[in-house]
Protein backbone atom coordinates (compact mmCIF):
# COMPACT_ATOMS: atom_id res chain seq x y z
CA UNK A 1 0.00 0.00 0.00
CA UNK A 2 1.45 3.23 -1.07
CA UNK A 3 2.88 5.77 1.64
CA UNK A 4 3.72 2.51 3.91
CA UNK A 5 7.62 2.49 4.84
CA UNK A 6 9.18 0.16 3.01
CA UNK A 7 10.79 -3.12 4.56
CA UNK A 8 14.45 -2.58 6.38
CA UNK A 9 16.84 -4.70 4.11
CA UNK A 10 19.78 -5.80 6.77
CA UNK A 11 21.78 -8.47 6.40
CA UNK A 12 19.66 -10.51 8.52
CA UNK A 13 16.54 -9.69 6.66
CA UNK A 14 17.67 -9.28 3.06
CA UNK A 15 16.75 -12.58 1.75
CA UNK A 16 13.76 -12.84 3.67
CA UNK A 17 12.43 -9.92 1.61
CA UNK A 18 14.17 -10.32 -1.82
CA UNK A 19 12.85 -14.03 -1.52
CA UNK A 20 9.11 -12.62 -1.36
CA UNK A 21 10.52 -10.70 -5.03
CA UNK A 22 10.75 -13.97 -6.41
CA UNK A 23 7.73 -14.64 -4.98
CA UNK A 24 8.95 -17.50 -2.42
CA UNK A 25 7.90 -16.90 1.35
CA UNK A 26 11.06 -18.22 3.03
CA UNK A 27 11.46 -18.88 7.00
CA UNK A 28 14.51 -18.98 9.37
CA UNK A 29 15.24 -22.52 10.11
CA UNK A 30 18.26 -23.90 12.55
CA UNK A 31 20.87 -25.62 10.86
CA UNK A 32 21.42 -28.15 13.32
CA UNK A 33 17.87 -29.66 14.59
CA UNK A 34 15.56 -27.86 12.20
CA UNK A 35 13.39 -25.82 14.28
CA UNK A 36 11.74 -23.16 12.48
CA UNK A 37 11.96 -19.53 14.11
CA UNK A 38 10.28 -16.04 13.03
CA UNK A 39 10.96 -13.04 13.31
CA UNK A 40 14.90 -14.44 12.72
CA UNK A 41 17.11 -14.46 15.94
CA UNK A 42 20.75 -15.37 16.33
CA UNK A 43 20.15 -18.73 18.24
CA UNK A 44 17.93 -21.55 18.27
CA UNK A 45 15.86 -21.70 21.20
CA UNK A 46 15.58 -25.26 21.07
CA UNK A 47 18.99 -26.22 21.01
CA UNK A 48 21.33 -23.33 21.00
CA UNK A 49 22.94 -23.90 18.22
CA UNK A 50 24.39 -20.51 16.50
CA UNK A 51 23.63 -22.15 12.73
CA UNK A 52 21.46 -20.45 10.46
CA UNK A 53 19.95 -21.44 7.53
CA UNK A 54 16.75 -20.52 5.86
CA UNK A 55 13.89 -22.71 4.37
CA UNK A 56 10.86 -22.25 1.68
CA UNK A 57 7.53 -23.18 3.22
CA UNK A 58 4.03 -23.58 1.00
CA UNK A 59 2.72 -20.27 2.76
CA UNK A 60 -0.48 -22.03 4.05
CA UNK A 61 -1.94 -21.22 7.34
CA UNK A 62 -4.55 -19.53 9.29
CA UNK A 63 -5.48 -16.21 10.87
CA UNK A 64 -4.21 -16.24 14.24
CA UNK A 65 -5.40 -12.85 15.03
CA UNK A 66 -6.05 -9.75 13.32
CA UNK A 67 -6.98 -5.80 13.52
CA UNK A 68 -9.02 -3.56 11.88
CA UNK A 69 -7.43 0.58 11.40
CA UNK A 70 -9.87 3.05 11.07
CA UNK A 71 -8.22 5.70 11.95
CA UNK A 72 -4.33 6.30 10.26
CA UNK A 73 -1.30 6.59 12.88
CA UNK A 74 0.17 9.61 10.89
CA UNK A 75 -2.19 11.98 8.13
CA UNK A 76 0.24 10.77 5.38
CA UNK A 77 -1.38 7.40 5.93
CA UNK A 78 -5.07 9.07 5.94
CA UNK A 79 -5.53 7.61 1.98
CA UNK A 80 -4.81 3.89 3.23
CA UNK A 81 -8.65 4.07 4.69
CA UNK A 82 -9.50 1.28 6.66
CA UNK A 83 -7.05 -1.78 6.33
CA UNK A 84 -6.02 -5.08 8.15
CA UNK A 85 -3.33 -6.54 9.51
CA UNK A 86 -2.97 -10.08 10.17
CA UNK A 87 -1.05 -12.87 12.26
CA UNK A 88 -0.90 -15.76 10.32
CA UNK A 89 0.26 -18.71 12.23
CA UNK A 90 2.09 -21.00 9.10
CA UNK A 91 1.18 -25.02 8.48
CA UNK A 92 4.19 -27.70 8.67
CA UNK A 93 6.88 -25.76 10.51
CA UNK A 94 8.75 -27.64 12.73
CA UNK A 95 8.92 -26.70 16.57
CA UNK A 96 6.76 -24.59 18.20
CA UNK A 97 4.08 -22.59 15.48
CA UNK A 98 5.64 -19.89 13.50
CA UNK A 99 3.95 -16.74 13.34
CA UNK A 100 4.06 -13.76 10.72
CA UNK A 101 2.85 -10.82 10.80
CA UNK A 102 1.74 -9.65 7.82
CA UNK A 103 -2.31 -8.81 5.98
CA UNK A 104 -4.95 -10.17 4.38
CA UNK A 105 -5.71 -9.12 0.62
CA UNK A 106 -9.41 -9.66 -1.14
CA UNK A 107 -11.42 -9.32 2.26
CA UNK A 108 -14.32 -7.37 3.72
CA UNK A 109 -14.33 -7.18 7.65
CA UNK A 110 -17.16 -9.83 7.59
CA UNK A 111 -15.38 -12.20 5.86
CA UNK A 112 -11.78 -11.84 8.17
CA UNK A 113 -12.08 -13.88 11.16
CA UNK A 114 -9.68 -15.99 13.31
CA UNK A 115 -8.79 -19.71 11.81
CA UNK A 116 -9.57 -18.53 8.17
CA UNK A 117 -7.43 -20.33 5.70
CA UNK A 118 -5.06 -18.53 3.99
CA UNK A 119 -2.08 -18.68 1.36
CA UNK A 120 0.69 -16.64 0.67
CA UNK A 121 0.41 -13.92 -2.34
CA UNK A 122 3.36 -11.39 -2.74
CA UNK A 123 2.89 -7.35 -3.12
CA UNK A 124 5.70 -5.83 -4.94
CA UNK A 125 7.32 -3.15 -3.54
CA UNK A 126 10.14 -2.01 -6.02
CA UNK A 127 12.15 -4.67 -8.94
CA UNK A 128 14.13 -7.17 -6.01
CA UNK A 129 11.48 -6.90 -2.71
CA UNK A 130 8.14 -8.07 -1.62
CA UNK A 131 5.86 -8.43 1.13
CA UNK A 132 4.83 -11.36 1.52
CA UNK A 133 0.81 -11.11 2.08
CA UNK A 134 -2.09 -13.62 2.28
CA UNK A 135 -5.37 -14.66 0.73
CA UNK A 136 -8.23 -16.48 1.28
CA UNK A 137 -7.85 -20.08 0.07
CA UNK A 138 -10.79 -22.70 -0.55
CA UNK A 139 -11.07 -25.36 1.76
CA UNK A 140 -10.40 -29.05 0.61
CA UNK B 1 18.37 -21.72 48.57
CA UNK B 2 17.54 -18.12 49.80
CA UNK B 3 14.07 -17.66 51.01
CA UNK B 4 12.08 -15.90 48.66
CA UNK B 5 10.41 -14.09 51.32
CA UNK B 6 13.79 -12.27 52.26
CA UNK B 7 13.28 -9.01 50.99
CA UNK B 8 10.00 -8.97 52.16
CA UNK B 9 8.67 -5.62 54.17
CA UNK B 10 12.43 -4.54 54.39
CA UNK B 11 12.02 -1.37 52.04
CA UNK B 12 9.51 1.00 52.16
CA UNK B 13 7.75 4.15 49.62
CA UNK B 14 8.52 7.46 52.84
CA UNK B 15 8.14 10.25 49.20
CA UNK B 16 5.88 10.57 46.35
CA UNK B 17 6.14 13.52 44.12
CA UNK B 18 5.12 15.06 40.79
CA UNK B 19 5.20 17.55 38.53
CA UNK B 20 1.89 18.82 37.09
CA UNK B 21 -0.19 16.68 34.57
CA UNK B 22 0.66 18.13 31.57
CA UNK B 23 -1.07 17.05 27.78
CA UNK B 24 1.09 15.63 25.54
CA UNK B 25 3.40 18.31 23.99
CA UNK B 26 2.87 21.11 27.02
CA UNK B 27 6.36 20.61 28.35
CA UNK B 28 7.96 20.09 25.23
CA UNK B 29 9.82 23.27 25.56
CA UNK B 30 10.55 22.66 29.12
CA UNK B 31 12.61 18.75 28.77
CA UNK B 32 12.48 15.71 30.93
CA UNK B 33 15.52 16.85 33.14
CA UNK B 34 13.63 19.93 34.34
CA UNK B 35 10.56 17.60 34.64
CA UNK B 36 12.31 14.76 36.66
CA UNK B 37 14.07 17.79 38.85
CA UNK B 38 11.13 19.16 40.05
CA UNK B 39 9.43 15.30 40.81
CA UNK B 40 12.10 14.24 42.52
CA UNK B 41 12.43 17.44 44.94
CA UNK B 42 8.83 17.32 45.13
CA UNK B 43 8.75 13.62 46.69
CA UNK B 44 11.95 14.62 48.76
CA UNK B 45 9.99 17.22 50.26
CA UNK B 46 7.11 14.98 50.95
CA UNK B 47 9.82 12.53 52.89
CA UNK B 48 10.98 15.36 54.48
CA UNK B 49 14.77 15.04 53.17
CA UNK B 50 16.85 17.06 50.97
CA UNK B 51 17.53 15.66 47.75
CA UNK B 52 20.87 16.35 48.81
CA UNK B 53 20.80 13.09 51.11
CA UNK B 54 20.21 10.87 48.02
CA UNK B 55 22.65 8.50 46.80
CA UNK B 56 20.97 5.94 44.87
CA UNK B 57 18.84 6.86 41.67
CA UNK B 58 16.77 4.00 39.84
CA UNK B 59 14.87 4.13 37.00
CA UNK B 60 13.08 1.96 33.65
CA UNK B 61 12.16 2.38 29.85
CA UNK B 62 15.55 3.83 29.10
CA UNK B 63 14.45 7.19 30.66
CA UNK B 64 16.59 10.30 29.18
CA UNK B 65 17.22 11.78 32.44
CA UNK B 66 20.38 10.64 33.79
CA UNK B 67 21.63 10.11 37.73
CA UNK B 68 24.41 11.87 36.27
CA UNK B 69 22.42 15.06 35.90
CA UNK B 70 19.83 15.03 38.80
CA UNK B 71 23.12 14.27 41.20
CA UNK B 72 24.75 17.04 39.88
CA UNK B 73 22.11 19.18 39.89
CA UNK B 74 21.06 18.99 43.41
CA UNK B 75 24.85 18.84 44.89
CA UNK B 76 23.31 15.13 45.97
CA UNK B 77 25.72 12.64 48.31
CA UNK B 78 28.11 10.90 46.19
CA UNK B 79 26.31 8.38 43.98
CA UNK B 80 26.38 4.85 44.78
CA UNK B 81 23.71 3.19 42.41
CA UNK B 82 22.73 4.24 38.98
CA UNK B 83 20.42 1.73 38.11
CA UNK B 84 18.81 0.94 34.73
CA UNK B 85 15.65 -1.41 33.97
CA UNK B 86 15.39 -2.53 30.30
CA UNK B 87 12.00 -2.72 28.53
CA UNK B 88 10.23 -0.35 26.81
CA UNK B 89 7.14 1.73 28.07
CA UNK B 90 5.42 0.90 31.20
CA UNK B 91 6.03 -2.74 31.55
CA UNK B 92 9.41 -2.48 33.43
CA UNK B 93 7.80 -0.06 36.04
CA UNK B 94 8.56 -2.35 38.80
CA UNK B 95 11.90 -3.28 38.27
CA UNK B 96 12.87 0.25 39.39
CA UNK B 97 11.55 -0.64 42.62
CA UNK B 98 13.12 -3.99 42.47
CA UNK B 99 16.55 -2.54 42.51
CA UNK B 100 15.43 0.26 45.03
CA UNK B 101 14.42 -2.35 47.64
CA UNK B 102 17.36 -4.14 47.09
CA UNK B 103 20.20 -1.40 47.22
CA UNK B 104 18.59 0.07 50.46
CA UNK B 105 17.70 -3.61 51.90
CA UNK B 106 21.61 -4.88 51.87
CA UNK B 107 23.08 -1.25 52.44
CA UNK B 108 24.31 -0.36 49.48
CA UNK B 109 22.40 2.61 49.53
CA UNK B 110 20.44 4.84 51.89
CA UNK B 111 18.19 6.89 50.29
CA UNK B 112 16.94 5.76 46.66
CA UNK B 113 14.88 7.62 44.49
CA UNK B 114 12.69 6.15 41.29
CA UNK B 115 11.98 8.97 38.47
CA UNK B 116 10.23 8.52 35.49
CA UNK B 117 9.97 11.60 33.47
CA UNK B 118 8.11 12.02 30.00
CA UNK B 119 7.64 14.46 27.42
CA UNK B 120 5.01 12.59 24.68
CA UNK B 121 4.68 15.42 22.28
CA UNK B 122 8.85 14.59 21.60
CA UNK B 123 8.65 11.08 20.73
CA UNK B 124 4.94 9.54 19.93
CA UNK B 125 4.81 6.02 19.71
CA UNK B 126 3.38 5.48 16.42
CA UNK B 127 4.34 8.61 14.74
CA UNK B 128 7.73 8.15 16.16
CA UNK B 129 7.93 4.76 14.25
CA UNK B 130 6.75 5.89 11.21
CA UNK B 131 8.65 9.31 10.96
CA UNK B 132 12.16 7.71 11.64
CA UNK B 133 13.94 6.84 8.28
CA UNK B 134 15.59 3.88 9.30
CA UNK B 135 13.08 1.29 11.09
CA UNK B 136 14.23 0.13 14.80
CA UNK B 137 14.75 -3.74 14.28
CA UNK B 138 12.31 -4.43 16.44
CA UNK B 139 9.27 -2.90 14.25
CA UNK B 140 10.71 -3.58 10.45
CA UNK B 141 9.04 -6.51 10.17
CA UNK B 142 5.41 -4.95 11.31
CA UNK B 143 6.12 -1.27 9.51
CA UNK B 144 5.45 -2.14 6.17
CA UNK B 145 1.85 -3.62 6.66
CA UNK B 146 1.06 -0.37 8.48
CA UNK B 147 1.41 -1.71 12.51
CA UNK B 148 3.27 1.23 14.36
CA UNK B 149 0.82 2.08 16.99
CA UNK B 150 0.98 0.18 20.19
CA UNK B 151 -2.87 0.26 20.27
CA UNK B 152 -3.21 -1.37 16.79
CA UNK B 153 -0.64 -4.36 18.44
CA UNK B 154 -2.82 -4.68 21.60
CA UNK B 155 -5.91 -4.89 19.63
CA UNK B 156 -4.02 -8.25 18.12
CA UNK B 157 -4.49 -9.92 22.03
CA UNK B 158 -7.70 -8.24 22.16
CA UNK B 159 -8.97 -10.26 19.08
CA UNK B 160 -7.48 -13.46 19.73
CA UNK B 161 -8.96 -13.06 23.35
CA UNK B 162 -12.07 -12.43 22.33
CA UNK B 163 -12.22 -15.29 19.54
CA UNK B 164 -10.57 -17.79 22.48
CA UNK B 165 -13.08 -16.95 25.11
CA UNK B 166 -16.02 -14.59 24.34
CA UNK B 167 -14.97 -11.37 25.32
CA UNK B 168 -16.97 -8.15 24.54
CA UNK B 169 -16.73 -4.80 23.95
CA UNK B 170 -19.28 -4.69 26.74
CA UNK B 171 -16.33 -5.86 28.96
CA UNK B 172 -14.13 -3.21 27.98
CA UNK B 173 -16.69 -0.48 28.24
CA UNK B 174 -16.64 -1.28 32.13
CA UNK B 175 -13.10 -0.52 32.42
CA UNK B 176 -13.67 2.86 30.51
CA UNK B 177 -16.50 3.39 32.91
CA UNK B 178 -14.87 2.47 35.61
CA UNK B 179 -11.94 4.79 35.23
CA UNK B 180 -13.74 8.30 34.80
CA UNK B 181 -15.72 6.84 37.90
CA UNK B 182 -12.95 6.69 39.85
CA UNK B 183 -11.26 10.44 38.23
CA UNK B 184 -14.67 12.23 38.82
CA UNK B 185 -13.45 12.34 42.35
CA UNK B 186 -9.45 13.15 41.43
CA UNK B 187 -8.97 17.22 41.17
CA UNK B 188 -5.85 16.12 39.39
CA UNK B 189 -7.15 14.12 36.55
CA UNK B 190 -7.75 14.87 33.23
CA UNK B 191 -11.06 13.31 32.13
CA UNK B 192 -13.52 13.50 34.92
CA UNK B 193 -16.69 13.28 33.44
CA UNK B 194 -18.58 10.25 33.61
CA UNK B 195 -19.00 8.05 30.50
CA UNK B 196 -22.07 6.47 29.86
CA UNK B 197 -22.07 2.80 28.09
CA UNK B 198 -24.16 4.58 25.32
CA UNK B 199 -21.80 7.80 24.81
CA UNK B 200 -18.74 4.68 24.79
CA UNK B 201 -20.41 2.64 21.93
CA UNK B 202 -21.70 5.99 19.97
CA UNK B 203 -17.90 6.27 19.45
CA UNK B 204 -16.40 5.11 16.64
CA UNK B 205 -13.33 2.50 16.16
CA UNK B 206 -9.92 3.66 16.34
CA UNK B 207 -8.15 -0.06 16.09
CA UNK B 208 -11.00 -1.94 15.81
CA UNK B 209 -12.47 -3.51 18.65
CA UNK B 210 -10.55 -0.31 20.33
CA UNK B 211 -12.45 3.15 20.86
CA UNK B 212 -11.39 6.36 22.30
CA UNK B 213 -12.57 5.32 25.81
CA UNK B 214 -10.13 2.40 26.01
CA UNK B 215 -7.03 3.73 25.04
CA UNK B 216 -4.86 5.97 27.46
CA UNK B 217 -4.30 9.47 27.07
CA UNK B 218 -0.67 10.60 26.44
CA UNK B 219 1.20 13.22 28.47
CA UNK B 220 3.69 15.15 29.75
CA UNK B 221 4.77 14.56 33.39
CA UNK B 222 7.08 13.17 35.77
CA UNK B 223 7.14 11.45 38.97
CA UNK B 224 9.37 9.88 41.66
CA UNK B 225 9.37 8.37 44.57
CA UNK B 226 11.95 8.17 47.75
CA UNK B 227 13.23 4.40 48.97
CA UNK B 228 14.42 3.63 51.96
CA UNK B 229 15.23 0.73 54.70
CA UNK B 230 12.31 -0.34 56.63
CA UNK B 231 14.89 0.60 59.62
CA UNK B 232 15.78 4.79 58.66
CA UNK B 233 11.78 4.95 57.16
CA UNK B 234 10.56 6.01 60.94
CA UNK B 235 13.21 8.84 60.16
CA UNK B 236 11.45 10.41 57.59
CA UNK B 237 8.12 12.77 57.98
CA UNK B 238 5.59 10.67 55.95
CA UNK B 239 4.17 7.46 56.83
CA UNK B 240 5.74 4.74 55.56
CA UNK B 241 4.74 2.32 52.67
CA UNK B 242 6.60 -1.33 52.54
CA UNK B 243 7.58 -2.67 49.86
CA UNK B 244 6.14 -6.53 50.55
CA UNK B 245 7.46 -7.77 47.10
CA UNK B 246 8.74 -6.09 43.64
CA UNK B 247 8.85 -8.87 40.61
CA UNK B 248 9.87 -8.27 36.99
CA UNK B 249 9.42 -10.98 34.03
CA UNK B 250 7.72 -13.01 31.58
CA UNK B 251 7.18 -16.00 29.98
CA UNK B 252 9.64 -18.13 27.88
CA UNK B 253 9.83 -16.81 24.42
CA UNK B 254 7.59 -13.79 25.20
CA UNK B 255 10.59 -11.36 23.99
CA UNK B 256 8.97 -7.98 22.61
CA UNK B 257 5.71 -9.36 22.89
CA UNK B 258 3.11 -7.82 21.19
CA UNK B 259 5.49 -4.86 20.04
CA UNK B 260 7.80 -7.59 18.56
CA UNK B 261 7.39 -11.03 17.43
CA UNK B 262 3.90 -12.21 17.85
CA UNK B 263 5.54 -15.81 18.34
CA UNK B 264 5.31 -16.06 21.84
CA UNK B 265 3.73 -19.62 23.21
CA UNK B 266 -0.07 -18.92 22.43
CA UNK B 267 -1.45 -19.27 25.91
CA UNK B 268 0.52 -16.09 26.40
CA UNK B 269 -0.80 -14.17 23.14
CA UNK B 270 -3.94 -13.38 24.43
CA UNK B 271 -2.49 -12.46 28.20
CA UNK B 272 -0.77 -9.55 29.45
CA UNK B 273 2.78 -11.60 29.77
CA UNK B 274 1.90 -11.21 33.56
CA UNK B 275 1.36 -14.60 35.03
CA UNK B 276 5.06 -15.69 35.36
CA UNK B 277 5.48 -12.09 37.64
CA UNK B 278 2.48 -12.77 39.30
CA UNK B 279 3.45 -16.29 40.80
CA UNK B 280 6.64 -14.84 41.39
CA UNK B 281 5.52 -11.50 43.40
CA UNK B 282 2.51 -13.53 45.17
CA UNK B 283 5.54 -15.90 46.32
CA UNK B 284 7.58 -13.01 47.63
CA UNK B 285 5.54 -11.21 49.64
CA UNK B 286 3.74 -14.19 50.90
CA UNK B 287 0.24 -13.00 49.52
CA UNK B 288 -2.02 -13.89 47.57
CA UNK B 289 -5.23 -12.14 45.19
CA UNK B 290 -7.42 -12.57 48.12
CA UNK B 291 -5.64 -10.46 50.38
CA UNK B 292 -5.59 -7.83 47.80
CA UNK B 293 -7.45 -4.40 49.06
CA UNK B 294 -6.82 -2.14 46.63
CA UNK B 295 -5.67 -2.91 42.50
CA UNK B 296 -3.61 -0.41 40.28
CA UNK B 297 -3.53 -2.17 37.06
CA UNK B 298 -2.00 -0.42 34.20
CA UNK B 299 -4.32 0.34 31.77
CA UNK B 300 -2.82 0.95 28.96
CA UNK B 301 -6.04 -0.48 26.80
CA UNK B 302 -9.10 -1.86 28.45
CA UNK B 303 -8.69 -4.99 27.21
CA UNK B 304 -5.32 -5.69 28.67
CA UNK B 305 -6.72 -5.22 32.08
CA UNK B 306 -8.91 -7.78 31.59
CA UNK B 307 -5.90 -9.77 31.20
CA UNK B 308 -4.10 -8.76 34.01
CA UNK B 309 -6.79 -9.32 36.11
CA UNK B 310 -6.72 -12.97 34.85
CA UNK B 311 -2.93 -13.07 34.96
CA UNK B 312 -3.11 -12.42 38.46
CA UNK B 313 -5.46 -14.92 39.22
CA UNK B 314 -8.56 -12.63 40.63
CA UNK B 315 -10.67 -14.32 37.90
CA UNK B 316 -9.88 -17.40 36.11
CA UNK B 317 -8.06 -17.15 32.73
CA UNK B 318 -10.70 -16.22 29.95
CA UNK B 319 -13.56 -14.56 32.42
CA UNK B 320 -11.61 -11.07 33.15
CA UNK B 321 -14.87 -10.36 31.03
CA UNK B 322 -17.48 -11.63 33.11
CA UNK B 323 -15.87 -10.48 36.01
CA UNK B 324 -15.22 -7.03 35.68
CA UNK B 325 -19.18 -6.97 33.97
CA UNK B 326 -20.49 -9.45 37.09
CA UNK B 327 -19.45 -6.58 39.80
CA UNK B 328 -15.90 -7.99 40.74
CA UNK B 329 -14.65 -4.17 40.73
CA UNK B 330 -15.97 -1.40 42.05
CA UNK B 331 -16.05 0.27 45.40
CA UNK B 332 -17.82 -2.62 47.01
CA UNK B 333 -15.96 -5.13 45.32
CA UNK B 334 -11.85 -4.61 44.12
CA UNK B 335 -11.52 -0.96 44.06
CA UNK B 336 -9.29 -0.48 40.74
CA UNK B 337 -7.31 2.37 39.05
CA UNK B 338 -8.59 4.58 41.94
CA UNK B 339 -7.13 7.47 40.50
CA UNK B 340 -8.91 6.95 36.97
CA UNK B 341 -5.86 5.50 36.10
CA UNK B 342 -3.73 5.91 32.69
CA UNK B 343 -7.38 5.78 30.84
CA UNK B 344 -8.64 8.95 32.73
CA UNK B 345 -5.58 10.55 35.50
CA UNK B 346 -2.55 11.42 33.52
CA UNK B 347 -0.02 8.61 31.20
CA UNK B 348 3.20 7.96 33.09
CA UNK B 349 4.16 4.27 32.51
CA UNK B 350 2.77 3.15 35.88
CA UNK B 351 4.26 5.79 38.10
CA UNK B 352 1.09 6.74 39.57
CA UNK B 353 -0.57 4.16 39.44
CA UNK B 354 2.26 3.77 42.86
CA UNK B 355 1.38 6.83 44.03
CA UNK B 356 -2.03 6.31 44.24
CA UNK B 357 -1.53 2.86 45.89
CA UNK B 358 0.85 4.71 48.58
CA UNK B 359 -2.07 7.38 48.99
CA UNK B 360 -4.53 4.44 49.43
CA UNK B 361 -2.28 3.04 52.16
CA UNK B 362 -1.23 5.90 53.64
CA UNK B 363 -5.23 6.69 53.79
CA UNK B 364 -5.78 9.75 51.85
CA UNK B 365 -6.44 8.51 48.41
CA UNK B 366 -9.70 11.09 46.67
CA UNK B 367 -11.40 7.52 46.48
CA UNK B 368 -10.06 6.06 50.08
CA UNK B 369 -10.84 2.53 50.69
CA UNK B 370 -11.38 1.90 53.71
CA UNK B 371 -8.80 0.34 56.00
CA UNK B 372 -6.44 -0.40 52.81
CA UNK B 373 -3.73 -2.71 53.98
CA UNK B 374 -2.60 -4.09 50.68
CA UNK B 375 -2.17 -2.90 47.20
CA UNK B 376 -1.15 -4.65 44.11
CA UNK B 377 0.52 -1.93 41.64
CA UNK B 378 0.67 -4.02 38.34
CA UNK B 379 3.32 -2.77 35.15
CA UNK B 380 2.32 -2.79 31.37
CA UNK B 381 1.95 -5.41 29.25
CA UNK B 382 4.15 -5.11 26.77
CA UNK B 383 7.86 -6.67 26.06
CA UNK B 384 9.68 -8.16 28.60
CA UNK B 385 10.07 -7.53 31.49
CA UNK B 386 6.82 -6.74 32.72
CA UNK B 387 6.45 -5.94 36.25
CA UNK B 388 4.45 -5.56 39.62
CA UNK B 389 4.57 -4.55 42.92
CA UNK B 390 2.85 -5.61 45.91
CA UNK B 391 2.56 -2.66 49.15
CA UNK B 392 1.65 -3.15 52.26
CA UNK B 393 0.59 -0.53 55.27
CA UNK B 394 2.03 -2.29 58.04
CA UNK B 395 5.87 -4.02 57.86
CA UNK B 396 5.37 -7.60 56.99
Amino acid sequence: MPGLPPPRLTSVSAPYWRAAGDRRLLVQRCGDCGTHRHPPTPACYACGSLAVDWDEVAGTGRVHSFVWTHRPVVSVFENLGVYNVAVVELDGTVGEPVRILSRVNDIDRDGLVVGLAVCVDFDPVDDEVALPVFVPRPLG
Amino acid sequence: MADPRWLRGRAAIVGIGSTAYGRRGEFTERGELSMAAEAVSAACVDAGIAVADVDGWSSYSMDSTEPADLAHAFGSRPVRLAAMTHGGGGAAMGGAFLHAAMAVATGQVDVCVVYRSICQGKLRFGQAIAKVPRLPAAFSWAAPYGLMAAGQMFALATVRHMHLYGTTEEHFCRIAVNAREMAANNPQARFRELLTPNEYFEMPYIYEPLRRPDICMESDVAVAAVITSAERAADFDADPVYIAAASVGAPQRFGQGLLGSYNMRDDDFASAGQRTVAADLYSKAGLGPADVDVAQVYDHFSPLVLMGLEDFGFCEVGEGGPFVAGGGIGPDALPLNTAGGHLAEVYAHGMTHVAEAVRQLRGTAANQVAGAEVALVVGGAGPTPTSALMLTREAT
